[in-house]
């Protein structure tokens, strides 16, 4: 056998893979060749000082890290659900109410509320919320440290503020329902406007912290949407019966 | 910090903790009074998701707060905790909270209860969360934000600028004498005697009734929800009462004229509007009084799939 | 708990062929582990943290090199605490693990784009243990030469001989066949190879 086929073997033979007499065969050869000694004398030194490299230590603050983002993840989560909802009801609902137009603005807006969720898988941007405001002077709000017991007053009061703004996004999301109605209504560049406007809100959601700050993003998106379903804002702007 | 220091002291005189064995379990009482360290109190905030919130103006300077913790055992009293955060700029912040056990043992959040009733100088603005417990604002003068998730909202006697949001807590808003915005997403909003310039109340399920109202811009808007209004109407004020699903029924009381314009799936305008009829636009347009086009009130009321009523008290 | 000392063959002898000692799966401290886990028992999540953030982070700085180790560690240990719902245990705890690992570590890098890993910043920040000073000198070369290879090359370099897995293991991990993590294994010895030669014969 050559020296390269003998070559190809090594890897295989080193890790104790090559079994009977393929073993053998490169047994034989390594006693007779020099040079395939010394290429497997190596490729035994590579694979023992890789398997002998020290350990790399994570620093401590990777834990924290971690924990933080979690709390961060999970607050981000509660809200979700309520999109998901939407986001179904929103896009398999547009073809019932009108064809056309509606149906390419439906889609558009169904594309837009998607690239605009994407971000909060990667819980980065989200990171501050875990924090919680200054610690008060007397008794300082804990900081987000290990993830208390499901079911005990601290994991509740911790999802509270998430929970709330769910509350909200689940009334805006019906809201979002009644608007696909409507909004084959209107004129193309009153959709337009509501589509802007929309998105300029909803921008605003995804910047506001966890907590009232976000709620009341929500608030004024349920707002936005009640004026326009149900006062026919946008329609009467645009001089529209 | 001087209002810390201030602070601190009269925590210490002040406090009178007793523990008191009960039926539900322990009952502890604290009274603490934070005085102003320099500057006078300009904004309370209060957070406070562990129960119910009474803040009560009065002619003092400093804030009394009164705190009551209720907890089965003496473990999960001593992990709710009541926070003072007070501010050089003149601003306190009072939250509750529960710490995180030393044991595994859970504590379930429905087993305790902080209850805050605080008096607070009446030119303080508020500004104050609540859960699920009951968040009351009586005598302030320079009104406030008021959060609840499910808990009922009450406000009486305010004045200053008021805004209220609840998820699902009835708001009850008397004796408002500033601009007043109440959201709500599943409970009802109750108004009686708004006297600012501007009400805002809107709610997706549930109702808004109002009555003695006087105030130059309304409105009042519900998805689903009927909407009851009796109200003034003021010289070249508008009004606007709209739902989706809900019915419209409006009692005006007029000083001067009016335009009554109204859209909906039924309507009643009773006689004061004559013969009324709709335009080519859907919209059915009446006027009351002598000048029309110049001080006019308008009245805008519409409901796309309820009924809308209107009359005139004279 | 420490995950490496207890796996740590002993040497094998460099010419004869012996089975490699392989990490074994503790399939069922794993289920218990993710069960407390899923309940969200902290103590579970910090244990099953510390059971494994040597591999994970050490991964993450071979293969994404030291300035971006803890950034990848961190996503992964976000990954599988919150995934840990759709780990269906159908692989060994350790195999999905690494796999996430080598996933984030890779993407990481297609993200940052094709810039090489400066090896004097790997070697800079690489913390040199007491124990293994004797042996510095080639682990130094070893851990520059890798980070030289081929991002693909890291990864099953690290998985088969630091980190001691089977060829099974890396082909879970890796979501290939066993053959191409044989071959892949092979070319990326032989490059190192290269790259360590002559020297590499002056081992102690």
């Amino acid at each position: 056998m050559s020296c390269e086929r003998i070559q190809e073997k090594l890897t295989a033979y080193l890790d104790g893979e090559l079994a009977g007499q393929d073993g053998s065969v490169v047994r034989g050869h390594l006693r007779e060749c020099a040079t395939c000694r010394q290429a497997a004398s190596d490729e035994a030194a590579l694979r023992d000082g890789l398997r002998s490299l020290p350990p790399v230590d994570p620093p401590p603050s990777l834990w924290a890290g971690v924990q933080a983002q979690l709390a961060a993840a999970e607050v981000a989560d509660a809200k979700r659900p309520a999109w998901r909802r939407a986001l179904a009801r929103w896009a398999p609902s547009a073809p019932r109410f009108a064809a056309g137009a509606l149906v390419a603005a439906a889609a558009i807006a169904v594309l837009w509320w998607r690239t605009q969720r994407a971000p909060d898988d990667a819980p980065g941007p989200d990171r501050a919320i875990a924090t919680p405001a200054p610690a008060p002077a007397p008794a300082p709000v804990p900081e987000p440290g290990p993830p208390p017991p499901r079911g005990d007053i601290t994991a509740e009061l911790a999802a509270e503020p998430a929970r709330q703004t769910e509350a909200y996004g689940d009334a805006a999301e019906e809201l979002l329902a009644l608007a696909t109605e409507v909004r084959g209504t209107w004129a193309a560049e009153q959709q337009t406007a509501f589509d802007a406007r929309l998105s300029e809100l909803r921008g605003q959601i995804d910047r506001a912290p966890e907590g009232r700050p976000r709620q009341k993003a929500w608030r004024e998106l349920i707002r936005y949407l009640q004026g326009a379903i149900v006062r026919d804002e946008i329609a009467l702007a645009g001089g529209v019966p | 910090m001087k209002a810390a220091g201030c602070l601190v002291l009269a925590l210490a005189l002040v406090k009178t903790a007793s523990a008191q064995p009960k039926n539900t379990g322990l009952v502890e009482r604290a009274r603490l009074e934070v005085a102003p360290g320099g500057r006078p109190i300009k904004q309370l905030t209060i957070e406070n998701p562990l129960g119910d919130v009474k803040i009560e103006g009065y002619d003092g300077q400093s804030i009394m707060i009164e705190t009551t913790k209720t907890a089965p055992d003496e473990d999960a009293l001593d992990r709710l905790r009541v926070s003072l955060i007070p501010n050089p700029d003149g601003t306190v912040r009072i939250l509750t909270t529960a710490d995180g056990g030393k044991e595994v043992k859970t504590l379930a959040r429905a087993a305790v209860k902080i209850d805050l009733v605080v008096r607070a100088p009446r030119d303080a603005r508020i500004d104050a969360a609540v859960s699920a417990g009951k968040l009351e604002v009586i005598n302030m003068d320079a009104g406030g934000e008021l959060d609840t998730a499910s808990g009922p909202i009450s406000v009486r006697n305010i004045a200053g600028e008021l805004s209220t949001h609840s998820i699902s807590g009835t708001t009850t808003i008397a004796q408002a004498f500033g601009s007043v915005d109440a959201q709500t997403i599943a409970s009802d909003v109750e108004l009686d005697t708004i006297g600012g310039e501007r009400l805002v109340a809107s709610v997706s399920r549930g109702k808004i009734a109002g009555r003695r109202v006087r105030a130059r811009d309304v409105q009042l808007t519900t998805t689903e929800g009927k909407i009851t209004l009796e109200a003034e109407a003021p010289l070249r004020g508008r009004m606007v009462i709209a739902s989706l699903r809900g019915d419209v029924d409006v009692k005006l009381r007029r000083h001067g004229p009016v335009t009554v314009r109204v859209r909906a799936a039924r309507l009643d305008l009773g006689s004061s509007l004559g013969a009324a009829r709709p335009g080519p636009d859907g919209w059915v347009e009446g006027h009351l009084g002598v000048k029309p086009q110049a001080q006019a009130a308008i009245v805008e009321l519409r409901s796309r799939y309820g009924f809308v009523q209107f009359a005139v008290i004279e | 708990m420490s995950d490496l000392a207890d796996t740590a063959p002993a040497v094998p002898s460099p010419i004869l062929a012996e089975p490699r000692p392989r990490v074994a799966a503790a399939l069922a401290d794993d289920a218990q582990l993710v069960a407390a886990c899923r309940r969200g028992e902290a103590r579970a999540m910090e244990m099953l943290y510390h059971q494994y953030k040597r591999r994970v982070f050490g991964m993450a700085h071979r293969i994404v090199g030291a300035s971006d180790a803890e950034e990848v560690a961190q996503e992964v240990f976000v990954r599988v605490f919150r995934a840990l719902d759709k780990f269906r245990g159908d692989s060994a705890l350790s195999t999905w693990i690494y796999r996430l690992t080598v996933n984030a570590a890779l993407s990481h890098l297609a993200k940052r784009g094709r810039r090489q890993e400066v090896s004097d910043e790997t070697l800079g920040e690489m913390p040199a243990p007491p124990a293994v000073e004797r042996d510095s000198g080639l682990a130094a070369r070893i851990e520059a030469a890798l980070g030289q290879l081929p991002a693909g090359y890291r990864a099953i370099l690290v998985l088969h001989d630091v980190e001691g897995l089977s060829h099974e293991e890396c082909a879970a991990i890796l979501e290939c066949r066993v053959g191409t993590c044989k071959s892949q294994l092979h070319k990326a010895r032989a490059r190192m190879r290269e790259l360590l030669t002559p020297s590499i014969g002056a081992r102690t």
